[in-house]
C-alpha cells in the first residue's frame, strides 16, 4: 500500500464544515451527506469537504482535537511514553496534512499545529525505527504495534519484511552449510517465512 | 470610637504619585495619575466603570472648581477639562516646570499653583485676563499649597524645609517656619507635606510634624495644638481637615489614618492602609458625609466611611442610648439596626439585597458595624429599574468594536471602528452566509451608522440623523433619506417588501425596497425592538411603565398589503423581570421572541397565544458570569450561572433555532469568528428526560407548528405514545389519548395494535369513538362551510389539519374497499357510481377534509340500505367505518378479486377508484399524476358534490 491509498482511506473521515451555499441530500454509496445549509455546520467526508474549500463554497472546522493545547499535551505524553500512545485520529497525519494544507486560513494557530504534529510524527518515527532496530538486534520473534496509526504502519512495511526475509535467509543458509544451491534456500525460507510471525505480525 | 470603614481597592492608575478631588457637591470624585489619565467615578463599585480620558503622560493634581477640572498635567500646563464628560476645554496656563499640586479657594474663585520651579502661582478665574500672581522666596521645589478659606493668607510647603505664609492682597511674607525634611524634587519627596487650612475660620492651620500633627494659629503663630498617636510610628505626610472643620484627619507615610477631634485634641480613629504602603492623595467629601476618598502610590483607590460622626442629631440619639446603661456595645448595636430596618421598610437597597445574598457572616458584622455608625451613606433608595432602551434584534451593544449590527438567516453586518473614536477608520462589511446569493459587501462608514438591517432585498443602515438603503438587486440604486433635526432614528428592519424604520418619537416610516415612502405609523409606547418580513413588521413597545421589575413590553403586527395597512396587537411573553432578547420571524413567517431569562417563544397564527417553545439555557452548558452582566437578569445576586445563546434565526420548518453560544459572555465574539449552531424547537414540558414526555412534547410541535415532513413521524410517535399507555395498562390514557387527536387513520392503527394485545374493552371505546369521528365529522363539514375563515393577519393553514385530510382519505377508500366484498352491498355502490364518477377523482385526491367528511357520509347513506338487508350481519355495516379492523379482528377470509385487506396499501384505494371510473389498466402512476394536477380547484366543487349528495 502506498501513502496515497492510506490517504484514500483517511479522506472517509467525516470533518463538520460550514458552508456557503444551499444544498439538499447528496446521496452516495457511503451514504446520505447534507442538506448543505448556509452557515449551518454540516458533518461530510474529508475528500468533500476538501473538494468543496477548493471551490471556496466552504469553511472547514478544525476537528476538535486540532488544537494546539491539546497537541502539546499529546507531544508531551508520547515524549515520556516508551511505547506508542493513542492518536487522537487513526488518521491524524492524513486529516492533518490535507487541512493544513488547503485550509490552513480556517484553522487558527495553523502554522503552530503543523509543527506540533511534524514533531508527534518525528518523534514516533524514530521510536519505531528504534523499536525496529532492537527487533532485529535482538532477534525477536513478535513486535507489538498498538496504537500505531495505518501511515506509521505503512512507513516501515517495505522495508521492514523484506530485511527480516533476508536476516531469515542468511540464517537458515547458515544453519544448514550443506544446502549450497540458491533455488534451494529461497524455498527453505519461503516455506520458513510462512511459520515465522514477525514480519506478518508487523505488517497487519 | 467610631468605626472606620476601609473599602476594597480599585484599580485606578499606573504605580506613582496619584491624587483624587471630589466634585464640590460630593457626588463624584476624580483621580489623576501616573499613566497621564484622569477617571471620573461616580462610586468605586466594581460593576461601573469611570469615564476616563488621558491628558499627558502623567498627571500630579486635580481638582474641581465651578464647572471645570483643574489638572496638572506632565506637559508643565494646567489642562481646563468639563464635567461631567471630561472631554478638554482648554489650557489655563503654561509653566516652565511641572505644578505639584493645586488648591482652590473656598470663597472665592482662586486657584493656586505649587511649582517646581520654587514660585508658587495664584490665578483668579473670575477675572478675563488670567493674570498670574507670583509667590517667591523659596529655596527649593514648592510641594503643597493652601488657600485659607477667606482668600486672605495662602500657605505653602517646600522642599527647602520651610513652610511660608502669605498675605494675598499684599503678596507679602508674613511668617516662615522651619518643619519639613529637605527634599531636591517633588518626584523625589517622600512626604508630601500637605496643609491645610481649618475650613470654616480660618485661623487655624495644620501641618505634618514627623510623627505629629500641628495646628497653628495664624493670627499669632503660636501652636494650639500638637496632635499625635502612639500608634503611630512613620511621619506624617498629609494632614486635612474635615469639611466641617471639626476633626482632622492625617496619614503618614506607612499607610496610617490618624482622625482627631480638634477641639477635644482626642483621636477619633486610627486604621491603616490594607497594604501599608503610603497615600498620596485623599479628600473628605465636601457634603461631610464623613466619606474619605484616598488614592495610594500604586495608584489604587479606596474609600472610606463611617469615620467620623456626621449627623449630630443621630449621635446625639446614640449617646443617650448609651447613657441609659446600654453597656454591651453588641446588644447597642443590634437595636440601631433593627430601628435602622424599620425606616428603610420598604427601600429596597442593593447593598441590602447584596448581603442578603452573599451572607458572608464576616461581611455582615461589617455592615452591622457600619450601620450602626450612624455615619453612612445617605438612605439607601429604591433602585429605580429603567425601561428597556431600544436594541435591534441580533445586535451586538455599541460600545463594542468590532460589533454586530445584524446577524440574521441571510447573512452578517459588522461594523468596525467606534462611533466615538474621531481618528479610526470606521467600515461596515457584510458577510452573506450563502455566497452564491450574493458577493460580500464592504463599505465605508462616513456617516457613523450605528443600525444595521439585512433582508434578501435590502441591506439599510442608519444613523439618527439619516438612513441608506443599498438593494442587494441593484446596488448603484442606492438611497438616502435624511431626518430632519429634532427628529431621531431609533431602530431600522428590512424585509423582502419593506424597509421601515423608527423614530425615537414613537413613529414608524415605511418605505418600499427602491425608496416609495409608504406609510407612516404611530406607536403607542417607546419602542423596544422591531422586525419585518415580507409585508409584515413587528414592533415591540413598552405598553406601561415598568410594574415590579417586570417590563410591560407589548408587540403589534403591522401589515402593509398594496396601499392597506392592517394592525393586530399580540402582547409579549417576558418571564419575570426579563427584558427582551431577541425579536424576529421564523423561515415561515411565525413571530418569535425571546426574553433574557432565555425562553423562546413562538406565536403560531393559528392558535393565537405566545407559545414557550424553546428554553435556550438547556442546551449551553454551564458558564459562571460575574454580576455586571448577570445583573439584567437578576441584580441581587452575586454571582449567577448564565448561559448565553445568541439567537439569530429561528428555522420553524427544521423545527430548530440558529445561533451562537457564547462561552462566558453576552454577545458573540470576532476572533475566531463563532460558529452557528441549532438547538432543537422542545416547549419546555414537565420531566423532558422521559421518552413520554419527548413524544408528547414532539406531537404537540409538530401540530401547532409548520414542520416538514412530519406526517410520517407524527403517525410513528402517536402510535408509539398510544402503545406506551396500552403497555401500562393505562387504557383510558390511550383512549383519551386518541379522542384528543381524533385522527381517523391513527385510530386505525391503534384499533388495530388494541386488537393485537387483546384489549376488548379498548378496542370497544375506540370503535365507538371511530362513529362519533364520522358524524362529527360530518356536522363539522357542513359548519365549516358555512363560516367563513376568521380574519388573521396572515392566513396561515396547518399542516397537521391537512395531513389528517389525508389520513381520512385513505380510510374512506379503504372503507369503501371493504363494501365491495360485500354482495348485496354491491348494487349499492353501483348506485353511488352515477352520483360519483364526476367527483370521485376530485373526492380521492381533495385535500380538504370537508370533502372527505362528505365521503364518509357518502358511505354511510349508502351502507344503510346494506345494513338492513343484512341483519344477520347488522353490527358489521352499521359500523362502517371501522369495518377493516372488524376484519382484521376476526380474521375473516377475504377473497374479493380487487383487493387484498392491506390497511397500508395506499393503492388499494386507488384501484377502486378506477374500477369506479372505468379507466381499465392505464397503471397508477398515471392516476397519482392526475390527482397532483388536479389538485388545485376541488374545493370548489365541493358544495355541489354535497347537494348530490343530499338530494
Amino acid at each position: 500500500m502506498d501513502p496515497d491509498e492510506v490517504e484514500f482511506l483517511g479522506e472517509k473521515q467525516y470533518v463538520t464544515i460550514i458552508p456557503t451555499f444551499n444544498s439538499g441530500v447528496i446521496h452516495l454509496i457511503s451514504g446520505d451527506v447534507g442538506p448543505f445549509r448556509a452557515s449551518l455546520p454540516v458533518r461530510t467526508p474529508l475528500w468533500m469537504a476538501i473538494n468543496l474549500k477548493q471551490q471556496q463554497k466552504c469553511k472547514i472546522q478544525q476537528p476538535d482535537w486540532m488544537d494546539v493545547e491539546r497537541l502539546e499535551s499529546i507531544r508531551e505524553d508520547e515524549k515520556l511514553s516508551r511505547t506508542f500512545t493513542k492518536m487522537p485520529n487513526e488518521h491524524y497525519m492524513v486529516i492533518a496534512k490535507l487541512l493544513l494544507g488547503c485550509a490552513s486560513d480556517d484553522i487558527p494557530r495553523a502554522d503552530e499545529i503543523r509543527t506540533i504534529i511534524k514533531d508527534i510524527w518525528d518523534i514516533r518515527m524514530s521510536k519505531i525505527r528504534s523499536s525496529v532496530d532492537a527487533l532485529v538486534k535482538n532477534a525477536g520473534s513478535y513486535a507489538a504495534v498498538d496504537n500505531l496509526t495505518v501511515m506509521e504502519i505503512n512507513s516501515i512495511r517495505p522495508i521492514l519484511p523484506h530485511a527480516l526475509d533476508q536476516l531469515h535467509r542468511i540464517k537458515a543458509s547458515r544453519k544448514r552449510p550443506g544446502t549450497q544451491s540458491l533455488g534451494t534456500t529461497t524455498f527453505v525460507s519461503s516455506s520458513n517465512n510462512r511459520s515465522s510471525f514477525p514480519s506478518t505480525s508487523f505488517i497487519s | 470610637m467610631t468605626n472606620t470603614v476601609h473599602g476594597p481597592l480599585r484599580y485606578a492608575h499606573d504605580e506613582g504619585h496619584t491624587d483624587v478631588c471630589y466634585t464640590e457637591d460630593g457626588t463624584k470624585f476624580i483621580t489623576c495619575g501616573a499613566d497621564g489619565d484622569i477617571r471620573i467615578w461616580s462610586s468605586t463599585d466594581d460593576s461601573e466603570d469611570p469615564i476616563h480620558n488621558c491628558i499627558g503622560e502623567w498627571a500630579l493634581s486635580v481638582r474641581h472648581k465651578g464647572n471645570n477640572l483643574y489638572v496638572a498635567t506632565s506637559s508643565n500646563d494646567i489642562q481646563i477639562l468639563t464635567l461631567p464628560e471630561g472631554d478638554r476645554d482648554g489650557v489655563l496656563d503654561r509653566f516652565v516646570a511641572p505644578i505639584n499640586h493645586i488648591a482652590t479657594a473656598k470663597d472665592s474663585k482662586l486657584i493656586a499653583l505649587a511649582g517646581e520651579d520654587m514660585e508658587v502661582k495664584m490665578i483668579n478665574l473670575e477675572r478675563e485676563n488670567k493674570e498670574v500672581t507670583i509667590f517667591d522666596g523659596f529655596l527649593g521645589p514648592c510641594l503643597c499649597v493652601a488657600i485659607s478659606p477667606n482668600s486672605k493668607m495662602l500657605a505653602a510647603s517646600s522642599g527647602d524645609t520651610k513652610l511660608r505664609f502669605w498675605n494675598i492682597e499684599t503678596t507679602e511674607m508674613l511668617k516662615e517656619i522651619s518643619c519639613f525634611p529637605k527634599v531636591n524634587s517633588f518626584s523625589n519627596a517622600k512626604n508630601l507635606c500637605r496643609i491645610d487650612f481649618d475650613p470654616v475660620k480660618g485661623t487655624q492651620l495644620a501641618y505634618p510634624n514627623e510623627q505629629s500633627v500641628i495646628i497653628l494659629n495664624t493670627s499669632d503663630w503660636s501652636t494650639q495644638a500638637v496632635l499625635a498617636c502612639e500608634n503611630v510610628f512613620s511621619a506624617f505626610s498629609i494632614v486635612q481637615y474635615s469639611p466641617c472643620g471639626k476633626y482632622i484627619l492625617a496619614t503618614t507615610e506607612g499607610g496610617d489614618f490618624v482622625i482627631w477631634e480638634v477641639s477635644s485634641e482626642t483621636m477619633v480613629s486610627c486604621s491603616k492602609h490594607e497594604k501599608s504602603i503610603a497615600v498620596c492623595g485623599l479628600m473628605w467629601n465636601p457634603t461631610g458625609n464623613g466619606e474619605i476618598v484616598y488614592t495610594d502610590i500604586e495608584g489604587q483607590l479606596g474609600v472610606i466611611t463611617g469615620a467620623i460622626k456626621t449627623n449630630p442629631q443621630r449621635t446625639d440619639e446614640a449617646e443617650t442610648i448609651s447613657n441609659d446603661g446600654f453597656d454591651d456595645a453588641v446588644e447597642l448595636e443590634g437595636i440601631q439596626f433593627e430601628d435602622d430596618d424599620e425606616d428603610n421598610e420598604n427601600a429596597v437597597s442593593v447593598e441590602k439585597l447584596k448581603r442578603e445574598c452573599m451572607g458572608s457572616p464576616d461581611l455582615e458584622l461589617k455592615n452591622l458595624e457600619e450601620r450602626s455608625s450612624h455615619t453612612l451613606t445617605p438612605r439607601p433608595r429604591t433602585p429605580e429599574i429603567p425601561l428597556q432602551p431600544p436594541f435591534m434584534p441580533s445586535s451586538t451593544p455599541g460600545h463594542l468594536d468590532p460589533r454586530y449590527l445584524c446577524w440574521n438567516e441571510v447573512g452578517v453586518v459588522k461594523s468596525y471602528g467606534r462611533q466615538a473614536d474621531e481618528t479610526a477608520s470606521k467600515s461596515i462589511e457584510v458577510d452573506f452566509h450563502d455566497a452564491t446569493f450574493h458577493n460580500n459587501m464592504m463599505l465605508q462608514n462616513y456617516q457613523d451608522y450605528t443600525m444595521g438591517a439585512l433582508s434578501t432585498a435590502a441591506l439599510a443602515v442608519a444613523s439618527s440623523s439619516q438612513i441608506h438603503v443599498i438593494p442587494l438587486a441593484a446596488s448603484s440604486k442606492e438611497w438616502l433619506l435624511k431626518m430632519e433635526e429634532p427628529e431621531e432614528i431609533v431602530l431600522v428592519a428590512s424585509s423582502e417588501n419593506l424597509i421601515c424604520f423608527a423614530m425615537a418619537n414613537y413613529i414608524v416610516r415605511v418605505c418600499s425596497i427602491f425608496g416609495i415612502q409608504r406609510c407612516v405609523v404611530s406607536i403607542p409606547g417607546p419602542l423596544v425592538s422591531m422586525v419585518a418580513f415580507k409585508n409584515i413588521l413587528m414592533v415591540a413597545y413598552h405598553a406601561a411603565g415598568v410594574r415590579k421589575g417586570d417590563q410591560c413590553i407589548n408587540i403589534r403586527l403591522m401589515k402593509f398589503e398594496g396601499t392597506s395597512v392592517d394592525c393586530k396587537d399580540i402582547g409579549s411573553a417576558l418571564g419575570p423581570e426579563s427584558t427582551l432578547m431577541w425579536l424576529g420571524f421564523s423561515d415561515v413567517g411565525t413571530p418569535a421572541m425571546m426574553d433574557s431569562l432565555g425562553m423562546l417563544s413562538l406565536y403560531p397564527h393559528n392558535s393565537n397565544t405566545w407559545i414557550p417553545f424553546c428554553d435556550t439555557t438547556r442546551h449551553v452548558s454551564f458558564y459562571t458570569v460575574q454580576t455586571n452582566i448577570a445583573i439584567i437578569l437578576n441584580y441581587c445576586r452575586h454571582q449567577i450561572y448564565l448561559m448565553v445563546f445568541f439567537v439569530t434565526t429561528v428555522f420553524e420548518t427544521n423545527q430548530t433555532v440558529g445561533g451562537i453560544k457564547c462561552k462566558g459572555s453576552m454577545y458573540p465574539g470576532f476572533m475566531p469568528r463563532p460558529t452557528m449552531c441549532e438547538i432543537p424547537l422542545q416547549p419546555p414540558f414537565a420531566e423532558a428526560a422521559t421518552e413520554k414526555t419527548q413524544m408528547e412534547m414532539n406531537l404537540f410541535t409538530w401540530s401547532v407548528l409548520q414542520v416538514n415532513d412530519t406526517d410520517k413521524k407524527f403517525k410513528e410517535t402517536a402510535l408509539k405514545t398510544f402503545a406506551l399507555a396500552c403497555k401500562n395498562d393505562l387504557d383510558q390514557r390511550a383512549l383519551e389519548f386518541m379522542e384528543i387527536l381524533a385522527n381517523p387513520q391513527i385510530l386505525t392503527l391503534a384499533l388495530k395494535y388494541a386488537s393485537k394485545l387483546d384489549k376488548r374493552r379498548l378496542v370497544g371505546k375506540l370503535m365507538d369513538i371511530a362513529t362519533k369521528l364520522s358524524d362529527e365529522s360530518e356536522d363539522l363539514g357542513v359548519a365549516e362551510i358555512s363560516t367563513p375563515e376568521p380574519a388573521t393577519v396572515k392566513p396561515v393553514y396547518r399542516k397537521l389539519s391537512l395531513s389528517a385530510a389525508k389520513y381520512s382519505r385513505n380510510k374512506a377508500q379503504k372503507t369503501q374497499e371493504v363494501s365491495t366484498p360485500v354482495v348485496l352491498q354491491k348494487s349499492h355502490v353501483e348506485n353511488r357510481t352515477p352520483s360519483n364518477t364526476d367527483h370521485s377523482n376530485e373526492e380521492a385526491v381533495s385535500e380538504s377534509t370537508i370533502n372527505t367528511q362528505v365521503s364518509f357520509k357518502l358511505l354511510v347513506i349508502f351502507t344503510y340500505p346494506a345494513h338492513t338487508l343484512f341483519i344477520q350481519e347488522s353490527l358489521f355495516p352499521e359500523e362502517e367505518p371501522k369495518n377493516p379492523f372488524l376484519k382484521s379482528l376476526k380474521k375473516q377470509p377475504v377473497n374479493t378479486t380487487p383487493n387484498p385487506l392491506s390497511l397500508t396499501d395506499r393503492t388499494a384505494g386507488v384501484v377502486f377508484e378506477k374500477e369506479n371510473k372505468k379507466n381499465g389498466e392505464t397503471g397508477e402512476k398515471r392516476k397519482l399524476c392526475d390527482l397532483e394536477s388536479t389538485k388545485k380547484g376541488k374545493q370548489r366543487k365541493l358544495d355541489s358534490f354535497k347537494f348530490t349528495k343530499h338530494s
